[in-house]
């Protein structure tokens, strides 16, 4: 059994200071829901940085290479046709084909990398914490195994950053 | 914060007495050289007084895109840029000295050589002593006194603090832009590109630009890091200041790449003599070598160094990029400027004092316009958004 605290903030500025007050007194943020991207929170949640980067890298590595091969392969190995007098295998000429699929591969490969890693995929129906999570509110949602979680101190302190509403959910796993 | 009062940053004697020694050492070198060598010593002028203009021009271009895009984040480095404007009127110094050595390094200032090719007959129409001149003289009399217009705007508004002054100095700088940035694609290839009046390249402007743009850029962030450890930005301009610049950094060394590589391509794919004898003349021998040097420089290294958050938000790492930058735009201007009169390259004592002289100017001059103002511009209505960039 889960158990989830879902707290609303009105700002931002509440939300930021909330979340790294909760993290200081050892409860566990699950995620923040928001309007827009705020500043500081992914600091004040603990998250890690991005690890996206190096998988765009990867898949930029890989276009790259798929691109010079294919085209070597292409017009030097399986096929040569000769244009202009040019050798067969012209490096300058494989270049803007090259780039080409190098920023394919890298923007496609983040873009599915993401979507497969966060699990947003067509299809997925999204969970609801609080009604206002798609409006104008803040939110937080905390969570703990129901036997450690200690409502009393999350209640102080949302209270103490002027929370509009909270309330508890339970979940079997 | 010392924001209310006018920065104390100065140099000091000994740093002085350096500078001084190292723009006479550059001076000395250069009439030493009109005499011995002419055409390599009007070679480095032109180089050198390239460079100053990129710098300047690059200045006021940067102030001049913040104010046309409504950016925040910049205002707080607005001054930097500010006082790398005022290196211009030096680099129309410099370049009107080559009225004296037109001779020297210019084939069409020549009217018995001129009379005698059809090619550059056709061309005399625009590419003529004279012509050459008072262009010049328009490009940089346009490009100072709109960007001082544009800049006293922002003096003013540290006066009376009304937004009005912003707003004009965004049409200005619409304005400036526009026009200004024609006349730099005119200026490279009046003075670089004229070197070799046969051939054309109707990407140089651009390839100068994006040049142009790195080489200021590299400059911004390395006087970003002194100012900083100086203290006089202390408070004012914090890491993600410098992050936001080296990603202008990271992505314009590859801009810059990509220009070459385009003009490359096309002359060689289209493989016509006439345009072919660009790249002979620097893809044989020893210029073959340094144009390998100047991608590395200009391009692979930085673009390697800088393509990491960690390394991105490091001083010691930016100071490194930026200043292999710097230099591969010297390498760069050298392999346009250079090929066209020698076989082989030469390098020397000329070349060292000539440009560590005009290195020496451009400090000078950044640092003497930068003590004469605030920090950072008080009243401007971005500032706090900028003071609080986070990144």
């Amino acid at each position: 059994m889960k158990k989830y605290f879902i707290v609303s903030f009105d700002n931002e500025f509440d939300l930021v200071e909330a979340t790294q007050d909760f993290r200081d007194k050892g409860f566990t943020v699950m995620d923040a829901f928001t309007p827009y991207a705020v500043h500081g929170l992914d600091k004040a949640m603990g998250l890690k940085p991005s690890r996206l980067g190096k998988i765009c890298f990867g898949f930029a590595l890989l276009g790259l290479a798929i691109g010079l091969y294919g085209q070597y392969w292409i017009s030097a190995v399986n096929w040569p046709i000769n244009i202009g007098g040019k050798p067969w295998n012209s490096m300058p000429g494989f270049m803007p084909i090259a780039f080409e699929t190098t920023i394919l591969f890298a923007g496609l490969g983040t873009v599915f990398a993401l979507l497969w890693r966060t699990g947003v995929l067509p299809g997925r129906k999204p969970k609801i914490y609080a009604q206002d999570v798609t409006d104008d509110k803040f939110v937080l949602v905390l969570t703990e195994e129901l036997s450690s979680f200690n409502s009393d101190t999350a209640e102080a302190i949302s209270s103490q950053y002027h929370a509009v509403e909270w309330h508890e959910k339970l979940e079997s796993e | 914060m010392n924001m209310n009062e006018k920065n104390t940053i100065q140099l000091t004697n000994r740093q002085k007495l350096w500078l001084k020694l190292f723009m006479g050492l550059g001076a000395l070198a250069f009439l030493v050289g009109v005499f011995t060598d002419p055409t390599r010593a009007w070679s480095n002028l032109l180089l050198n007084g390239y460079f100053l203009t990129g710098i300047g021009f690059c200045g006021m271009m940067m102030v001049a895109i913040h104010y046309v895009s409504n950016a925040g984040w910049d205002v707080a480095i607005r001054r930097v840029s500010e006082a790398m404007f005022s290196v211009l009127p030096f680099g129309f110094v410099v370049m009107a000295l080559l009225y004296f050595g037109m001779h020297d390094i210019y084939e069409w200032s020549h009217e018995d050589v001129v009379a005698n090719d059809p090619i550059l007959l056709g061309k005399s129409a625009w590419l003529n002593p004279l012509g050459f001149m008072i262009r010049m003289v328009v490009y940089f009399v346009f490009w100072i006194w709109v960007g001082r217009k544009i800049i006293s705007k922002s003096h003013a508004m540290d006066l009376d603090g009304n937004p009005a002054h912003t707003k004009s100095a965004t049409g200005l700088s619409a304005f400036w832009l526009y026009i200004g940035g024609i006349m730099f694609i005119f200026s490279s290839f009046d003075w670089i590109m004229s070197l070799e009046p046969h051939w054309y390249s109707t990407i140089f402007g651009l390839y100068n630009f994006s040049g142009m743009f790195t080489s200021g850029l590299a400059f911004t962030i390395i006087a970003l890091i002194f100012l900083r450890r100086t203290g006089v930005m202390k408070g004012l301009v914090k890491i993600d200041h410098l992050f936001e610049l080296s990603r202008y950094l990271f992505g314009f060394v590859t801009f810059w790449v990509y220009i070459w590589f385009s003009q490359h391509m096309l002359i060689w794919y289209a493989n016509i003599p006439e345009e072919t004898v660009y790249y002979i003349k620097r893809h044989v021998g020893v210029f073959a070598s340094l144009t390998v040097v100047n991608i590395l420089l200009n391009w692979f290294i930085p673009f390697a160094i800088l393509l990491f958050r960690k390394t991105k938000r490091n001083e010691k790492s930016l100071l490194i990029a930026a200043s292999l930058v710097l230099v591969g735009r010297w390498v760069d201007l050298y392999m346009m400027i250079f090929p066209p009169h020698l076989e082989s390259p030469v390098f020397g004592l000329m070349e060292i004092a000539m440009f560590a002289g005009a290195l020496s100017l451009t400090v000078w001059v950044f640092v003497k316009a930068f003590a004469k103002e605030k920090a950072v511009p008080e009243n401007e209505p971005f500032l706090q958004e900028s003071l609080q960039l986070h990144t």
